[in-house]
């Protein structure tokens, strides 16, 4: 009992922590271009095959690690950026209805998921880049992310950039007026919150023995973005907040033989719970409507 | 004069036999050109299909599309339908054969013949009620969750809350193994009653689902409802219950989730979750997206297409590659025409018409034939 307990919070640290990398992508995107971004799961795969390709090419060690982190993140943000400027840009321009930009996010899910699914169909061991036990494991992790969260929020109110972003996803009209350039501000957006999404699939891969094409969409799936609803979708120390909480409850479940099955539903009932007593999420901001 | 302004004022509210006649007369047509249809054995199996889908994805449009909100989990609603409709159906068959003390061989007398797959009268009767049933539970389970949701919350909320629920659903069906002996979930009741290949009930449901349909959306409630998509707050400021209309139409987009999730397993004989998981839910919303938000007529046609292609594709190609021409047809769709094929508009004979430019002679106007009449 006690030892399930202390394995689930161990483990739901550890997770938690990889659930905030990749909630911090899907509540920048929302906060700033209003959309859910159906497609943020798939960044995930292509972070892990990055990094399962770097490694096969240069070795797998603690310095290649670093090495393999960033190529998964430039890709990532690369592919992000590409997507971006094909799918979502000629629809933000035309100012369409807000429905359309998520059923493209669900579009350009499906061809990612696809595409590996139709090119990669064997299961990969993923890179032993470290060998360390499950505590320390998740100790680095959750420094990692913590490091990461930190560095972002130095980046969004102290540089002009985040200043800008900011800026914009407040106030989109006026921020145009004072002369930022809302298009490259969203695309920077996306860029940042698929980087991270390519980071926490490195972690991720530490803690996995074996991965395979459905990685971002059946293993991890659509829990980080439960735990960014939870934490308040649109506030950045929100999704931390609730990547950790979700991450504990979901492992600490797992851990006991009775809830285990049960795991989905506890999990997508909280979000339902949360959503019905207060719908903006714990840290999040209520805006009102205009009429 | 005024007499003949108020009889062309109110014509619309006559019956017009010779329209019901036509119209009875083409869903006739309908079911026997089905079930003429179906001799080819990939017909069959594809013709149900595509019935059972447009029923759902029709269900998915009053709400996505009349109603204006985005609704991700309406697989879990045909899942729940599914589940009472198989139950309700299996548990009648097993009391029958109890209360009788009758052998396999004389139930398959009565109801279904398993080796032949003739389906009796009182089959019918069965698998009709057993879906009902399942049709009015998901409805009483649909108004449950609007009452909860619909008026806290909208938009991107509503869209989340529903992908929740679906999930949820699924998650609870997974571990449903067993009611009352009936094996739930990943393996699915073995059947006693199925009537798969019998396209005309099919057919007969689908048609009863689009009068319902049709005339709802032609009344006052239906105008309510485009009201609010069209504006909520001025709808509301007009003395609209926005409100009422919401649960309305997501009880009614419920009932006939369920319906289809009911037929679809006694087609399928199977109800594994994976049917009707969270892929199904995009899946349906991949149709009248298509098809166009708010066009019955879009959705039929556009579910019949890409439920081909796909059975096709299933059939002849590798895996993987469904997925690939949904997402490249969901954003080339998005990019050239948002609205989908149809649009908000019906493929109706009017239309028809208009495209071809027949056009009759216009009529004198009748205020022309008032100012007349004034001097």
């Amino acid at each position: 009992m006690w030892n399930n307990l202390y394995n689930g919070l161990i483990n739901g640290l550890g997770m938690g922590s990889i659930y905030a990398l990749i909630a911090i992508g899907y509540t920048m995107v929302y906060g700033i271009a209003r959309m859910i971004n159906f497609a943020h799961g798939e960044f995930i795969t292509i972070g892990a095959f990055v990094s399962y390709g770097m490694a096969s090419l240069i070795g797998a060690n603690p310095i290649t690690m670093i090495i393999c982190i960033i190529a998964s993140m430039l890709i990532c943000a690369i592919v992000s950026i590409i997507t971006e400027k094909l799918a979502y840009y000629p629809l933000r321009k035309r100012n369409t209805k807000r429905i359309t930009a998520l059923i493209t996010a669900i579009g350009v899910s499906y061809i990612i998921y696809s595409l590996f699914n139709i090119q990669f169909q064997e299961i990969k061991s993923s890179p032993k880049f470290l060998n360390l036990s499950n505590t320390n494991l998740t100790i680095l992790t959750i420094v990692i992310t913590l490091v990461t969260v930190v560095l972002l929020t130095l980046f969004i109110n102290k540089t002009k950039f985040g200043k800008a972003m900011r800026a914009t996803s407040e106030n989109p009209s006026a921020a145009k007026l004072m002369g930022i350039n809302n298009d490259a501000m969203i695309t920077l957006t996306f860029a940042i919150g698929a980087a991270l999404a390519g980071l926490g699939a490195v972690v991720y891969c530490l803690r996995i023995p074996y991965f395979k094409f459905s990685v971002g969409s059946d293993a991890i799936g659509l829990i980080p973005f439960v735990a960014a609803v939870v934490g308040g979708i649109g506030s950045l120390p929100g999704a931390v907040i609730g990547g950790f909480i979700i991450g504990i409850i979901q492992q600490i479940s797992v851990a006991f033989p009775e809830t285990s099955p049960w795991t989905p539903a506890i999990l997508y009932s909280i979000l339902i719970l949360i959503l019905i007593i207060k719908p903006t999420g714990i840290l999040g901001k209520s805006i009102g409507e205009k009429v | 004069m005024i007499a003949k302004i108020e009889s062309n004022r109110n014509n619309h509210l006559k019956p017009n036999y010779k329209r019901y006649l036509l119209n009875g007369l083409c869903s006739v047509l309908i079911v026997v050109v089905l079930s003429l249809l179906t001799n080819n054995l990939s017909l069959k199996i594809i013709i149900p299909q595509i019935i059972i889908f447009s029923i759902a994805a029709l269900s998915l449009n009053i709400v996505c599309g009349c109603l204006g909100e985005m609704v991700l989990g309406h697989g879990g609603f045909m899942l729940v339908g599914g589940i009472v409709a198989s139950y309700v159906s299996q548990k009648i068959y097993q009391l029958v054969m109890e209360k009788n003390n009758f052998s396999s061989s004389q139930m398959r007398e009565i109801f279904y013949n398993i080796g032949n797959g003739e389906v009796h009268f009182a089959g019918y009767i069965l698998v009709i009620f057993a879906v009902i049933v399942g049709a009015i539970f998901t409805g009483v389970i649909g108004f449950l969750i609007g009452v909860a949701v619909l008026g806290r919350m909208k938009g991107d909320y509503l869209a989340i809350i529903t992908l929740g629920i679906g999930l949820v659903f699924v998650s609870i069906a997974n571990n449903l193994q067993t009611i009352d002996g009936f094996k739930y979930g990943v393996d699915g009741p073995s059947y006693y009653t199925r009537i798969a290949g019998n396209t005309p009930i099919f057919a007969s449901f689908l048609i009863l689902t689009l009068i319902c349909f049709i005339m709802i959306f032609k009344s006052r409630y239906g105008r309510a409802i485009l009201s609010i998509r069209e504006d909520e707050i001025a709808s509301e400021a007009s003395g609209i219950p926005v409100k009422k209309y919401k649960i309305f139409t997501f009880t009614l987009s419920a009932i006939f989730a369920g319906l289809a999730g009911g037929l679809y397993y006694h087609f399928a004989s199977y109800l594994g979750t994976s049917l009707f998981s969270q892929d199904r839910s995009i899946e349906l919303l991949v149709f009248i997206v298509l098809g166009g938000l708010g066009s019955f007529t879009g959705t039929l046609i556009s579910t019949a297409l890409l439920t081909f292609v796909s059975y096709k594709l299933l059939l002849n190609a590798p895996g993987g590659y469904q997925l690939l021409i949904y997402g490249v047809i969901l954003i080339i769709v998005m990019l050239i025409r948002p609205e989908g094929l149809f649009g908000t508009k019906e493929l109706t004979w009017d239309f028809i018409k208009k495209v071809f430019k027949i056009k009759k002679k216009p009529k004198k106007i009748v205020e022309e034939e008032i100012i007349h009449d004034n001097k």
